[in-house]
Parts: C-alpha cells; sequence; structure tokens
C-alpha cells in the first residue's frame, strides 16, 4: 500500500519530461528560523530552529496533480527533526471521480470515525499515505480509502504508532431537505511501550443525517469504537454529537451537544496516556468549545477528553443594526460519573450518575463552564470597536483526596480592540486585555491578573510594526519572570512575499487545536519567517 | 542529509524550469453552505471574482469580511463575484451557517472542512484572497491581514472592473 519516494519521483520526472510544456506550477514557502533562549521552569538553554517548508503543485494535463512537500526541520520549533520530502502525492480530480495515491488528508462526517489533518503549530499529523477514493453518482457520495499511517504522539514523541487503515463512507441527499450518510474505519495498529508493544485491532463504525426544516437545521452523529488488544483487553465505546441551528433574520443561533464515552475508565486508567484502548488519533469529533481568537481567552484553556465527556454549547450571533455584530457564547462539560476511592485495596469503584447524558457542575465531575459576550461595533466606515466579557471556571477533581485538594482556577477577561484606518497610508489597531484569576494551587498567591497589549501600525498596506507587552502580578509565575515585551515588523516585499521579524521575549503558555493540547515554551530572542506563494 | 539536499534541490530546478503560473486556471466546483454548489470556472467567466479564505475563529479574518460584505454591496451590480471558504474544522463547523445568516453575508460561502480547497491554492495563513479576472488570471493575491488593506483591495477591483 506504501508508495516509494522514488517511484514518485521517477513516475514524476517522466510527467515532467514529456508534457512539460503543459505544466503549471504552484509553489509555497514558509522559512522560520528562531534564535534565542527557551524556559522550562527555571531551567533556560540555548535554542535555536530552522524549519523550511515548501510545498510544490505541479498541474499536468487532464486533471491530473503532482504533489511534494519538502520539509527542513533541523531542528523545528516543535516537533522532531525531519529533512527530506514528507508529502508526495499524484492525483486525479474532475467533477465526479477523485483519485489520490500517497499522501493524504480526509474528513468523515464530523469526524468521529475518520478526521485525519495535520497542525503544524502542535506537531500533530494524522495524514494517511495509501489510495483515498472518491466517487459522485448524482445525490449519492461514495469513498473509500486505505494507508499507512505513523503518527508521533504530540505529548510524547518518542511513541511512535503505526495504524494500516482502511475505511469508507457512503452518502446520500435523499432531498434538499434530509442527507444521511456512513462510514466504517477498521485499523491495525501499534503502540510502543518501553519494552513492549501494544498490537490492536479497532473497528469504528459510523452513522449521521442531517434535516433541514424551515428555519431549523438539525445534525446527528453517532459513532461506536470497539479496540481489542492481542493478549490484552477488549473495549466497546461510543460517542453522540449533535448540532441544532436556527436562522432567522439577523438572529443565528446554535446548540451543539456532545456525548464522549469512546473509553470511560477509573482515574488509574485514565491518566495512562499510554492505553491502547483510548480514542485513536484517525478519530477527531468537534469539541463543542467556543475557539477564541483573544490572547488569554485562547490560553490554558480546558482539554477536551475525547474518552469521557458530556456538555454543550450555546452560540447566538445577533446583528443589531447594520453596525454592531453581537455574539453570546456558552459551555459547560463534565465527566460522566463518579469513582469511589478505595484506600484499602488501592482500587476505585464504579458510581453512576442519574442523568449522565448531561453535564454536572459538581466538582467530583471535574466540570468546566465558561462564557463570553462580545459587541462589535463600527463608529464609522473607518473605525471599528470590539469589547468582550468572559468568564470561566475549571475543576480538575482529584480522584484521591478529594475536593480539597482538587486543581481550581477561575478567570474573569475583559478583551478591547480598536482598529481605525486614518488614510490611504496609515492604519492602526489598539488591543488590550484584562484578566483576573483566581487559582487555587497558586498557594501563596491565590489571586492575581494578567494584562496584555498590542499596537500595530501599518504603514502603506506594505510595512507594519507591532509591539506587544504582557505583564503578570503573579509572583510565583512558572517562568521567573512577570512581564514580557515584543517588537515586531513585517514588510510585505510584494504579493507573493512577506517577512517578518521578532525580537523580544514570549511568555508561551497552553495551546490547543481540535482537543489537541500542548504546552509552548517561554522563548527569548530572534525569530524571522518568510513567507512566499506563487 | 546530502541525499535530500540534492532530492530538495531537483524539485527546485524542476519548478523553476516549468512555467510558475501560481493558481491560475484552477478548476473546481464547492459545495455551497446555504444548499446547491458552485462551479469555479463558471463563475469567473461571469465577471472577476474574488476568493477569499477565511475562518471563524480567525479575528482577522472577521475583521476582513464586514469591508468584503461592503465591497460585495457597492460592486456586485457591475459584476464582481466572491467566493468565500470557510476553513473551519468539525469543531466550530456547526456555527458558520449561523454566522453568514446573521452577519447578513450575500456572497457565496463554500465550506472546506478538511482543506481541500486551502491546499489546492496552496494557501499557508487565513486570511488569503486572490482576484481573478475574467480570463482566470490573478490579478492581485493578499495573505493575512491588517487595517488599511481594504483600501488597496478596493483599488484592485476598481482596476479590475475597468473603474481606473
Amino acid at each position: 500500500m506504501k508508495f516509494s519516494r522514488k517511484t514518485f519521483f521517477i513516475a514524476f520526472l517522466f510527467l515532467s519530461g514529456s508534457v512539460s510544456a503543459q505544466i503549471q506550477t504552484s509553489i509555497s514557502n514558509t522559512l522560520r528560523y528562531g534564535n534565542g533562549k527557551r524556559s522550562l521552569g527555571n531551567t533556560t538553554s540555548d535554542f535555536i530552529y530552522r524549519e523550511n517548508l515548501t510545498d510544490a503543485i505541479f498541474r499536468l494535463p487532464k486533471n491530473i496533480s503532482v504533489g511534494f512537500r519538502f520539509l527542513y526541520d533541523n531542528p523545528p520549533e516543535i516537533g522532531q527533526e525531519f529533512t527530506g520530502i514528507s508529502r508526495r502525492y499524484i492525483e486525479y480530480n474532475n467533477d465526479d471521480l477523485y483519485l489520490r495515491a500517497g499522501n493524504f488528508s480526509e474528513l468523515y462526517g464530523k469526524g468521529m470515525a475518520n478526521n485525519l489533518f495535520e497542525n503544524r503549530g502542535l506537531a500533530y499529523d494524522s495524514w494517511l499515505d495509501g489510495v483515498n477514493v472518491k466517487y459522485k453518482f448524482d445525490d449519492l457520495i461514495i469513498s473509500a480509502l486505505g494507508g499507512v499511517m505513523n503518527f508521533a504522539d504530540s505529548i510524547n514523541f518518542w511513541r511512535e504508532e503505526n495504524y494500516t487503515l482502511f475505511g469508507g463512507n457512503a452518502e446520500y441527499k435523499f432531498n434538499k431537505y434530509f442527507t444521511a450518510g456512513i462510514s466504517f474505519v477498521s485499523a491495525e495498529g501499534e503502540i510502543p511501550l518501553p519494552g513492549t508493544i501494544h498490537k490492536l485491532n479497532a473497528e469504528v463504525p459510523e452513522i449521521y443525517f442531517n434535516l433541514i426544516t424551515g428555519d431549523f437545521e438539525l445534525f446527528v452523529d453517532w459513532s461506536q469504537k470497539w479496540t481489542s488488544v492481542e493478549n490484552g483487553s477488549s473495549v466497546k465505546g461510543s460517542g453522540i454529537y449533535a448540532a441544532l441551528n436556527f436562522n432567522k433574520g439577523a438572529l443565528g443561533v446554535t446548540l451543539d451537544y456532545k456525548n464522549y464515552k469512546f473509553d470511560e475508565q477509573d482515574p488509574f486508567a485514565r491518566y495512562d496516556f499510554t492505553r491502547p484502548t483510548r480514542i485513536l488519533p484517525f478519530q477527531n469529533p468537534p469539541i463543542v468549545m467556543k475557539e477564541h481568537s483573544y490572547l488569554l481567552l485562547s490560553r490554558s484553556i480546558h482539554q477536551v477528553d475525547f474518552n469521557d465527556e458530556v456538555g454543550f454549547q450555546l452560540e447566538i450571533f445577533y446583528l443589531l443594526k447594520d453596525d454592531t455584530f453581537l455574539t453570546l457564547n456558552g459551555s459547560l462539560t463534565s465527566r460522566h460519573n463518579f469513582y469511589n476511592y478505595n484506600s484499602a485495596e488501592f482500587s476505585f469503584e464504579k458510581e453512576n450518575r442519574d442523568g449522565n447524558f448531561l453535564p454536572s457542575t459538581n466538582d467530583k465531575y471535574s466540570p468546566f463552564w465558561e462564557y463570553l459576550i462580545e459587541a462589535e461595533h463600527s463608529l464609522d466606515d473607518y473605525t471599528s470597536l470590539n469589547i468582550g466579557f468572559a468568564q470561566r471556571s475549571k475543576v480538575i477533581y482529584n480522584d484521591i483526596s478529594g475536593s480539597a485538594a482538587s486543581h481550581k482556577i477561575s478567570s474573569t477577561v475583559i478583551p478591547l480592540l480598536i482598529q481605525r484606518t486614518f488614510n490611504n497610508a496609515y492604519a492602526a489597531s489598539i488591543q488590550y486585555e484584562l484578566e483576573f484569576v483566581n487559582d487555587n494551587y497558586n498557594t501563596q498567591q491565590m489571586k492575581f491578573n494578567n494584562q496584555f497589549i498590542s499596537f500595530v501600525n501599518s504603514f502603506l498596506s506594505v510595512i507594519n510594526l507591532n509591539l506587544r507587552y504582557e505583564f503578570t502580578s503573579n509572583d510565583f509565575e512558572v517562568s521567573g519572570r512577570k512581564d514580557w515585551f515584543t517588537v515586531e515588523t513585517g514588510y510585505r516585499i510584494n504579493q507573493s512575499n512577506n517577512i517578518s521579524l521578532s525580537f523580544g521575549r514570549e511568555r508561551g503558555g497552553q495551546t490547543c487545536s481540535n482537543g489537541v493540547c500542548r504546552y509552548i515554551q517561554p522563548f527569548s530572542g530572534f525569530k524571522l519567517t518568510l513567507l512566499s506563494n506563487i | 542529509m546530502k541525499k535530500n539536499i540534492i532530492t530538495g534541490f531537483i524539485l527546485f530546478l524542476i519548478a523553476i524550469v516549468n512555467p510558475v503560473s501560481g493558481q491560475e486556471n484552477i478548476n473546481f466546483s464547492i459545495d455551497l453552505i446555504n444548499g446547491g454548489e458552485v462551479d469555479f470556472s463558471t463563475l469567473h467567466q461571469e465577471g472577476p471574482v474574488l476568493v477569499n479564505f477565511w475562518a471563524l475563529w480567525c479575528k482577522p479574518c472577521r475583521t476582513e469580511m464586514k469591508y468584503l460584505k461592503k465591497i460585495y454591496e457597492k460592486y456586485s451590480g457591475k459584476g464582481l463575484k466572491i467566493l468565500g471558504i470557510n476553513q473551519d474544522t468539525p469543531r466550530s463547523l456547526s456555527k458558520v451557517k449561523s454566522f453568514v445568516n446573521s452577519y447578513g453575508i450575500e456572497y457565496l460561502i463554500g465550506l472546506d472542512p478538511n482543506k481541500k480547497y486551502f491546499e489546492m491554492f496552496n494557501g499557508q495563513v487565513v486570511p488569503y484572497s486572490l482576484l481573478y479576472n475574467k480570463d482566470g488570471e490573478i490579478v492581485y493575491q493578499h495573505s493575512g491581514y491588517l487595517p488599511g488593506d481594504e483600501i488597496e483591495l478596493e483599488k484592485e477591483i476598481k482596476k479590475v472592473l475597468g473603474e481606473e
């Protein structure tokens, strides 16, 4: 199933030579370089990263494309070192048939059974190497894939997991109101542990539908995961995701619901991240939480546990006259059940919660909730103002010692953004964020605040200068610092090339995407980024 | 290591000996958020098209969209088409339709939850905009958004519509 790089390369050179005149080429290049110091706690060390990523697409006649990614990560800012061709594919794409051999991403339904994606910022990559085919026949779309995945765990890079995957999806549009689909993914995997390898088989079926009626739209997705570990346990788990939309005039409402029990385990097993029965890397269901764009709100957010989590999210959009847009978002999430600790036997006993199809605010279930109210207002054609107010609370329950030893953190955030275009030559924006934090694990100073200010100046839409300053009143900040200052300048060389340089200190922190979170270490020094797209 | 660098260099040579025509003459069909689908080649034959990649979680994208909405209201009567291609993944995809409808966006919005079209256009960051003339040639492209960029964009649109 795996295609050798050499085969692709020779095939491509052949094609390139014979139809050279008709080939159209598209190239994007990202060059990143950083030189400075990186810290973890009180330890600081010199750190240099050098990354160059070139994506080249060659469009041949007859709807055929060939693509390559040449990657130089030596070392990268995050992830493992790599130099060479990290992606290659050949693709045929016309109106009805899509066929690709090589590396590819794919999504079935809402990703409950299959969602292969890459996020370089988090060093997460679940692309497959194999064959992907899709055929559209009137209102029926049929897809099938097969291939191998070499997946490096984003938290423990030493854990390289290997999977062989086969899957299929069929989606049928019965009429303009009703669409339904089914998927099935089968996988064989090897998960390495120190001294041993877990071998597993997994099967993940999925069924979903979408119904549109009047101003309402309802989507429901159900999936089940069965995992069998060689010489080990066999675990069956499931997940439900649903979304209800209501749209009328200037009002838009979305209510999302999740009930993920792909591998509900007692706390001992839950925190064993090496267990092979947990959700698999080719599954990535919706997180049912707000994806924030303000810095302090996007940091230290709740990490979704797809193995055991129930919750909902409500988001309301409303256009109040033509110049003011309101957003209201609220979400609540928790674990399903509680596990009583038996200290004599050093074991847990499951205590089922009544109504565990809904989230709980009781600390025992490690709840997380947040809400955000935001207004975007245009003062005139050239000036806009955004202001928000958010509160959130997170509990990480200590299953052995109980509530008193649990980690409880809550915060209130007020973000403000003002932008003005003065004339053809100059525009500016100021962003200010203020956060009040209450963290019971910061025992000597439970209450503190964080502040962030950014001042962006744009000249002729060609040059920009950005000053960023961040401050904390936390005397026990893990990095040992209380403020961070960065100056960044960008220059648009032409429409295809942008360069930016920054110098200063960056605070780092937890960053999450698609339910995957990573701690980004504080960095102090110089950074260069050159983006090219031709 | 040496082998990899040589391979990269050969790729680079192939790229430069072939005509680099960027994202021109791309042909695709995309499903639209409010039903139906649109064929890109048909779209740009009807008039200049601005393709704009955006996402709900991207603040600069949403600021830019406010201006795109105004630009569309101003120039759609003169033949301008805008195709917004949303980059939200399934985690926030459910809200896109509500946002688009309540924000009063009248131009075409397509969905790209696994970045198939973004990859086809070789995109790197959002927002990413490309302005095509009637012949399918790119007359302007732009990555990112900073306040004031909307003035430059409107100037280019006027130019492609023959108003400047």
